[in-house]
């Protein structure tokens, strides 16, 4: 019988390639797990890396001295264990160098690199002189000040590169002065509170381009308030602390109902729930669609040993933390198996969306995140030397930070886990704020010699959309 | 204990040892997916080693089988100008002479050296062996071209082929096997083609099958039984040996190349144990080429390419669509399964099982032309193709009852069942999970250990080997498009060189379309069978614009054969 089985060429061939398969696969396995033979020894060495991707991208590198030859982003893979010099060049930004160390089997993530201009160009926006710039993270406006009366309140709109005034000539309270302002991160609104002729008031004022949309709330808002809050979603639907409960005020309507939370220390927003502290020491957490008080029991625990008795302000991050923040300064962070207190905090920042959180003291900054491997958050202190941080906010997530020491606004930008560089962006006006606007990647900020408005490039606008792309890309955890 | 090779059995014991193996196909082919799928989600990294793994191992697989492709390619373009008749009447003077060295001839033209250096070999081994084939006049063939719905376009040129090629068709019984639930058009249309071509025949007979059998399911394998046994009547009739028949199965649309039954004798004489045998042409889906899109011609050549792989490594041959075994043979096993869908893998493993193990199927270096799955929209042609390899991968069902019939059978040695039912296990089981694991899966397990915030090396090695790999697989597709061209017949391909480059280009669609087209529907075939939800025969859409018809009519009915 003819039979196909003898062809001794076939036979040779698929036995070739089953022994060939048997030796390629456990290499390229060890290859992909980092291991190379070292040629001088004929040993098994196992290999780390490190991933660099700049802002903006396209930097050549080198690692000890020696070019590499592709450009960032790249993860530069098969390196020795052990520091190495590693050096990013590219045309119109300083060069970067540090030394970075690479542990077996690991890469080492240098993400979001932000290269600092040669020469940083600084824009002044308008030929104006500002009084003060209003601290408003995460409000879309840029909200600033000619003088301390309302009719000095002037809002810039950045993608519309004009200015909006708050009010004109014939208000009625145009000469009141303003002795606060409260924004919600998100929301186009925000509140104005006045005194004029020794009695206080409040102003609510609507952006609708290309004009300010006022709302006087002195006659509708509660007699006595603290701490207003509203959701993007309702921004009508104004929330209060009178002391022991929680009122809600409709703007629209001018209807107000009181107590809707009664014998209560503190609360805090999110758009779906409001939180609060019982007298009794329990978080509370009501949903605001249904009208309904949820178990919110887990979380007891973290205020236990909260000092009572002053206002605390309450912040939910995702679904596993909760920020306390007492004006005293005491910041208690919480989650399920976390909890860590800190105190003297001047402010925070919180990112829901990563779950992080940036707090600040006078001299130095802290996050709390999520790291790899970890069961839960846990809080780094950041070693940056400063004096008096005012004021400070994330940039491309948590890979850096802008923060505004004294008079003096600096970019701290992560190297490794735990290692931070500092560089100077610019100087604002002794006592006035600064304001990140992180679709446009521009710091704004008021110039001590001439009192305009001016801004910097932090993030090169046509590198935000590819920054989002590489977030992805990476994952969420970075 | 002999097994029926029926998916329905009298015997419990066996219905119940089917049943189990009915479960197997679909859970395994489950078990890969949601099983690499959890370990993605619980160890990102092992899945990513385990990518590699595979992925490499598919390249190895593939360069291996385009070694096996090429040499196929080769070998069918030797043949192409190769006189089969002549060889035929040249093998007749052989059989005077056995036991004689076999003269080496002059060296052979350039071109015809492959297909010499084969044909001196295959004599040799006649004359070594002292084997006398029998003669050729006293060789006869049976075409069985089974009809449902089929229009006369789409089955008369294959008659016309048949009638015109070079094998006298004098010796050729040819029967119109059509349902008795066929429409009376269709009907009308099979007498017609009689009256026209009976005279150029032994025979043609148009045999009505009629409906409701008992113990048959609506399939063509029923059908082709019911033309066997009057084929079978006819050649008693007649006192002629059975086993000198050839019998050929064909599609309705299938057109032999003019060689295709001198061939095929050829391959029958020379077998040393030609009723034991079936006879695989190559097939080839150009009846309508550039009428179909792309999707469903790059399919077709696919599966093309896949049985010149098979024929590169007969062993793991298997028939497929239309092709020829020994008319003994088929009489001696039973005739096709009348209840299974899948008749032309069917009738290989029943004839294995009943032969014990002592079967094959030899691969024959010829072509037949098929049309490509063609609606009369694009939605229907999609809808067509899925069903289409749905009925295919449908094949599935034969899986149970081999494995069963290897637990139960004496006779079979028991490496050739393990290598066997490995084999059919293994074809089902990548059919329905490659494409998965492939174009889909291969690229998480980066992501899963971003996502898991892990700092480690293998997050940025694994896409860099992967891409690696598929970039050194792309030479694999380089290959498919190339050769695609060459199947292309000349006078296809004349002036319409955007179509000719399309038709490279559409094997950048190998991806979607092998999911689409390919997975999903051996999942949807496999899941059937797990639940008990059988198939019946679902006749494939066949589309012929009338242009088309009248240029072939212009060729004089002869059909497409790859350059």
């Amino acid at each position: 019988m003819k039979t196909v089985r003898s062809c001794p060429v076939r036979k040779f061939l698929f036995f070739a390639f089953v022994v060939g398969y048997a030796v390629a696969c456990p290499l390229l396995i060890l290859y992909a797990l980092g291991y190379i033979v070292q040629p001088s020894g004929e040993e098994l060495r196992r290999t780390g890396g490190i991933f660099v991707a700049s802002i903006p991208p396209g930097a050549s590198l080198s690692l000890d001295g020696k070019p590499y030859p592709s450009k960032s982003p790249v993860a530069m893979l098969q390196l020795r264990p052990g520091p190495y010099r590693l050096r990013l060049d590219l045309h119109g930004y300083r060069s970067w160098e540090e030394r970075v160390s690479v542990g077996p089997g690991r890469v080492t993530l240098l993400d979001s690199l932000l290269l600092v201009p040669v020469h940083r160009t600084y824009a002044e926006v308008a030929p104006d002189w500002f009084l003060d710039m209003i601290p408003a993270p995460g409000y879309p406006y840029v909200i600033l000040t000619k003088g301390t009366g309302v009719r000095d309140v002037v809002v810039y709109d950045i993608p519309g590169s004009r200015f909006i005034s708050v009010i004109d000539g014939r208000f009625t309270l145009r000469n009141a002065l303003v002795t606060g302002c409260l924004t919600v991160g998100g929301s186009a609104d925000f509140l104005l509170e006045t005194v004029n002729r020794a009695s206080l008031g409040t102003l609510r004022v609507r952006i609708q381009r290309p004009r300010a949309m006022v709302q006087n709330l002195t006659e509708v808002l509660p007699a006595q308030f603290e701490d207003p809050q509203w959701t993007v979603g309702s921004p009508e639907v104004i929330f209060s602390y009178n002391g022991s409960s929680v009122d809600r005020t409709n703007a629209r309507t001018g209807t107000v109902t009181r107590g809707i939370v009664t014998q209560v220390s503190g609360y805090g927003l999110d758009e779906r729930w409001l939180y609060a502290i019982s007298w009794q020491r329990h978080l509370l957490r009501f949903d605001l669609e249904k009208q309904t008080r949820q178990d919110f029991s887990r979380f007891d625990w973290a205020v236990e040993d909260f000092p009572l008795g002053r206002f605390v302000s309450v912040r939910p991050v995702g679904a596993d933390l909760i920020l306390l923040w007492s004006k005293g300064g005491r910041l208690t962070a919480a989650g399920p198996a976390f909890r860590e207190n800190a105190t003297a905090i001047r402010g925070y920042q919180a990112d829901s969306h990563t779950g992080r959180v940036l707090l600040w003291q006078a001299r130095r900054l802290a996050i709390i995140e999520q790291h790899a491997g970890a069961s839960a958050p846990a809080l780094q202190w950041l070693d940056v030397d400063a004096k008096d941080v005012q004021q400070a906010c994330f940039v491309t997530e948590s890979t850096n930070i802008l923060y505004r020491d004294g008079n003096s606004i600096f970019l701290a930008s992560r190297l490794q886990d735990r290692e931070w560089r500092v560089s100077m962006v610019a100087t604002a006006r002794l006592g006035t704020s600064m304001y990140y606007a992180e679709r446009e990647g521009k710091l704004y900020y008021i110039d001590p010699e001439t009192g305009r408005l001016f801004t910097t490039v932090i993030v090169p606008r046509q590198q935000i959309l590819d920054l989002i792309v590489q977030q992805l890309r990476q994952g969420s955890g970075h | 204990m002999e097994v029926p090779f029926s998916p329905h059995p009298a015997d419990v014991r066996v219905r119940r040892l089917e049943r189990f193996f009915e479960l197997v196909p679909a859970l395994l082919s489950a078990t890969v997916i949601v099983g690499m799928l959890v370990v993605l989600a619980v160890q990102p990294v092992i899945a990513a080693l385990i990518t590699i793994a595979f992925v490499l191992s598919w390249l190895f697989r593939m360069v291996y089988s385009n070694i096996l492709l090429t040499w196929s390619f080769l070998r069918l373009r030797a043949e192409r100008g190769t006189d089969w008749m002549e060889r035929l009447q040249a093998l007749g003077e052989l059989s005077n002479r056995t036991g004689e060295r076999w003269a080496e001839p002059a060296a052979p033209a350039r071109g015809r050296r492959l297909s010499e250096r084969v044909y001196r070999r295959d004599a040799q081994k006649l004359l070594a062996a002292g084997i006398v084939p029998p003669p050729v006049q006293d060789v006869y063939h049976v075409v069985i071209i089974p009809i449902a719905s089929e229009k006369r376009a789409v089955f008369e040129p294959g008659v016309a082929a048949i009638a015109a090629g070079s094998f006298p068709a004098s010796s050729i019984l040819l029967i119109l096997a059509v349902e008795q639930r066929a429409s009376e058009q269709v009907k009308r249309d099979a007498k017609e083609v009689e009256e026209r071509y009976r005279e150029s025949f032994l025979g043609l007979i148009v045999a009505f099958h009629p409906d409701g059998v008992p113990g048959e399911a609506r399939v063509k394998g029923a059908n082709a039984t019911h033309a066997a046994r009057a084929a079978a009547a006819f050649l008693r009739a007649r006192a002629i040996t059975f086993e000198n028949v050839v019998i050929s199965c064909f599609d309705a649309d299938t057109v032999a190349s003019p060689q295709y039954f001198a061939c095929l004798t050829y391959h029958f004489l020379i077998c040393s144990d030609r009723t034991r045998a079936s006879f695989q042409p190559v097939p080839v889906y150009l009846n309508n080429l550039w009428e179909a899109p792309a999707f469903a011609r790059v399919l077709d050549m696919g599966s093309s390419f896949f049985q010149l792989m098979e024929a590169g490594n007969p062993e793991k041959l298997v028939t497929f669509s239309s092709h020829s075994m020994s008319f003994a043979a088929l009489v001696d096993v039973g005739y096709w399964p009348v209840d299974m869908v899948s008749d032309d893998s069917a009738i290989y493993w029943k004839a294995f099982l009943h032969f014990k193990g002592r079967y094959r199927v030899v691969p024959l270096p010829v072509t037949v032309s098929m049309d490509i799955t063609q609606g009369e929209t694009w939605w229907k042609t999609i809808i067509s193709v899925y069903k289409q390899k749905r009925r295919w991968a449908w094949g599935v069902e034969s899986f149970p009852i081999v494995m069963t019939a290897f637990i139960l059978t004496k006779g079979i040695p028991l490496l050739t069942r393990l290598k066997q039912g490995y084999r059919l296990l293994q074809t089902h089981l990548s059919w329905a999970t490659w494409p998965f694991l492939l174009g889909v899966m291969s690229w998480l397990p980066a992501v899963f250990i971003s996502l898991g915030n892990t700092h480690s090396v293998v997050r940025y090695s694994e896409p860099r080997i992967l891409s690696t790999l598929y970039n050194v697989a792309l030479f694999g597709f380089l290959l498919y498009a190339f050769l695609s061209q060459l199947f292309v017949p000349r006078e296809l391909g004349k002036g319409r060189m955007g179509k000719r480059i399309a038709h490279s280009l559409q094997w950048l669609l190998v991806p979607v379309v092998s999911l689409l087209f390919g997975a999903i529907p051996a999942l949807d075939a496999q899941t059937r069978l797990l639940l008990g939800k059988r198939l019946e025969f679902w006749v494939t859409g066949k589309q012929r614009k009338p242009a088309l018809r009248a240029e072939k009519a212009g060729e004089g009915g002869k059909p497409s054969i790859p350059s």
